[in-house]
């Protein structure tokens, strides 16, 4: 990052290149919309050139990063959420289209007449987990994400979130938490029941993004 | 419908869940972890607690998978440029790296062959020494990354290494893209070469040449002995053949094992390298169903369905139930066999990829409870060998090369996509107006497109439109 900060060109590419990946996984679960997950990434990228000369040696530059990336995905959750008139800043997502929370439930429903359970037995895992994540609050994920698989210390995702070591302790166990609700009864049998709600947990957080 | 309510970012939260929650994240004292130990093995109830936070947590890598497109980086240089541009902010930037980019967009813009902007400016400075330096920036991430010759040596000398890169070219992975245009021409033939590459290979030559030049002094120094030494081996192409490889498949690596494999410690890397060829080759084999055509995916799943009907024959409890059960539910008899081949084939699935063993555990017991069919062992998938086309038997043997375990995964994932793909197309009456639209023959949606909205519908909600 200091040779970036120096205006090298091609250690910004080279930096781009080692955390795009990461980025991006992390746009597609804290965005607004998975497919913004690129344009976020790219604006993150952007606003981390246009900063470098901030950027201050010694600072760990993935703490750094992050931070500004869940500025970047804030503002776009809250100008979307302004274009769609919806006064909820960190709501999960349920404008999405086409698989938020909403869709699985309606999904596991609209399938109970013929076939209850196979959609999503035929490997839909991910998308039963990603419903999940998607039910958390918008902190909570961040909070997942940098935990899981960013390999963060409380105190990293702490620094990068701007909260207190306590509070990183307390989301992070909400989040295990709900997502052992979620989850528990396909972590059982494998199942998603379609008789439960995720778009109902996703409320509720939204309420309490609010 | 029942709801499920999920703890708020302020709900209160049980003082032992956030225990155990700080425990698995590793973030107790000493102490704190010995308290809890001792309490965890006097406390089943807290045990199972503990599990089932863990659980839900190994899930999130069933994630999918983010890739993000190849142009992300280029086209953010791009914006980089026309941001510095646009502030005028050039002076402290290399003036060729940041001109080149935009320079290139312009002239594709505007239609100005970029291949003469390209070669015109060559001229420019230090005509030589830039077409030398050329030839190296087309393959800076070989150098840069595969820098250290002895490494590569004992990659390209490890069957492993080499097995898992034929493989992987099998499902065009590890293939370096457009690294050999100037390198193999001579300094005389460059110009000409260059100015004939294709618009799409001139923009990412470009893009090289661009960051080559973007490097320090000392940087672009290093590179070019990089490059010297392994043209002065007597084995350099296979070497910048390694190089390339590796350069594509190290991205794939996390940043330990990347340090791990390029440090001195010689034991510690070997181990690590063969770690991170067992991951790709597990990858490379859960990924190789991108390869499997329709032929291959019909034998498959009729295999699938012989082997549930020899489990019936021979007697076998839990198939023959779930068989029964299913024929309860569906009536039709695709449907019915679906199921159970579904429940057979995905009870067995567990990625030994990138897993702790407690997921995997976990994740095959999804499906294996007691109602259900037994998974497909291995050698009911090593019977398919039988019915697979000689085609797809050549990438099975290449993806494998000889590996049991290999073989049982890659055909496992096959398994699984044959069933994907004979998922039960939904019947007429449970498609959405927009699929019925879409299903209707041309001539007769050019009619459908004349009608008012309501008709429209009208039509749409007949069993057979325009009958």
């Amino acid at each position: 990052m200091l040779r970036v900060r120096d205006d090298d060109a091609g250690a910004f590419a080279e930096l781009m290149k080692r955390y795009e990946a990461r980025l991006v996984r992390l746009m597609h679960t804290i965005g607004p919309r998975r497919d913004m997950a690129e344009d976020l990434a790219q604006e993150t990228f952007m606003r981390v050139f246009r900063a470098r000369k901030t950027y201050e040696a010694g600072a760990k530059f993935s703490t750094w990063l992050f931070t500004i990336a869940g500025n970047v995905a804030r503002n776009a959750a809250r100008s979307l959420g302004r274009r769609h008139e919806v006064s909820e800043v960190d709501a999960p997502r349920l404008n999405d289209a086409p698989s938020g929370p909403q869709l699985l439930a309606a999904t596991a429903l609209d399938a109970s007449g013929m076939i209850p359970t196979r959609i999503v037995e035929l490997a839909e895992r991910a998308e039963v987990v990603r419903a999940a994540v998607e039910a958390l609050s918008e902190r909570q994920r961040m909070a997942l994400m940098l935990s899981r698989f960013e390999n963060m210390s409380y105190a990293e995702i702490a620094e990068t979130m701007g909260l207190t070591t306590k509070a990183v302790k307390s989301l992070l166990s909400r989040a295990r938490v709900n997502l052992r609700e979620l989850l528990e009864s396909y972590i059982e049998s494998g199942v998603i029941p379609s008789e439960v709600d995720f778009s109902e947990a996703a409320n509720s957080n939204m309420d309490d993004d609010e | 419908m029942m709801s499920i309510s999920t703890l708020h970012d302020e709900s209160p939260i049980d003082p032992d869940d956030e225990l155990l929650v700080s425990y698995l994240d590793g973030e107790l004292s000493r102490e704190e972890e010995s308290a809890l130990e001792n309490r965890l093995v006097e406390n089943e109830t807290l045990r199972d607690r503990l599990q089932t936070l863990q659980s839900g947590w190994d899930l999130l890598d069933d994630l999918p998978d983010s890739a993000p497109s190849l142009k992300l980086v280029e086209s953010t240089l791009e914006l980089v440029v026309a941001d510095l541009e646009k502030s005028n902010n050039s002076k402290t930037w290399t003036l060729r790296s940041i001109r080149w980019p935009a320079m290139m967009l312009i002239a594709s813009l505007i239609g100005i062959g970029g291949a003469y902007i390209f070669s015109g400016s060559l001229k420019d400075y230090q005509y030589q020494r830039e077409l030398d330096d050329l030839a190296i920036a087309e393959n800076l991430d070989a150098y840069l990354r595969g820098r250290d010759i002895e490494l590569m040596r004992l990659l390209a000398a490890s069957p492993n290494w080499t097995s898992m890169i034929s493989a992987g070219r099998e499902i065009d992975e590890f293939v370096a893209e457009n690294a050999n245009a100037v390198n193999e021409t001579t300094l005389s033939e460059r110009e000409e070469v260059v100015q004939q590459l294709p618009m799409e290979k001139l923009r990412q030559l470009n893009l090289r040449w661009d960051r080559f030049n973007a490097l320090s002094e000392e940087d672009q120094a290093a590179v070019r002995r990089t490059a010297s030494a392994v043209k002065s081996q007597p084995d350099s192409e296979m070497l910048l053949n390694t190089m390339q490889s590796y350069a594509i498949w190290s991205q794939s690596l996390t940043a330990e094992q990347r340090d791990t494999i390029e440090s001195s410690d010689t034991l510690a890397r070997r181990a690590a390298i063969d770690e991170a060829i067992e991951q790709t080759q597990i990858a490379i084999s859960q990924r190789s169903t991108l390869k499997l055509d329709e032929q291959a995916t019909e034998l498959i799943y009729f295999a699938l369905q012989q082997i549930v009907r020899n489990r019936v024959v021979n007697g076998q409890d839990t198939t023959k139930n779930h068989l029964e059960r299913m024929k309860e539910r569906f009536p039709d008899v695709e449907d019915h066999y679906f199921g159970t081949i579904a429940a057979m084939v995905f009870s067995g699935s567990s990625r030994t990829g990138n897993s702790n063993n407690n997921s995997s555990r976990r994740r095959s017991s999804w499906f294996g409870s007691g109602e259900r069919p037994s998974p497909i062992t291995n050698s009911e998938l090593a019977a398919l060998r039988l019915v697979i086309p000689d085609s797809t038997l050549e990438i099975l043997d290449l993806i494998a090369h000889g590996d049991p375990l290999l073989e049982t995964i890659t055909l496992r994932a096959w398994s699984e996509e044959a069933t994907r793909r004979h998922f039960p197309m939904k019947r007429p009456e449970e498609s959405t107006y927009l699929e019925r639209y879409i299903a209707t023959p041309s001539r007769d949606r050019d009619a459908l497109d004349l009608l008012p909205p309501k008709e429209i519908l009208g039509e749409l909600s007949r069993e057979t439109p325009f009958p």
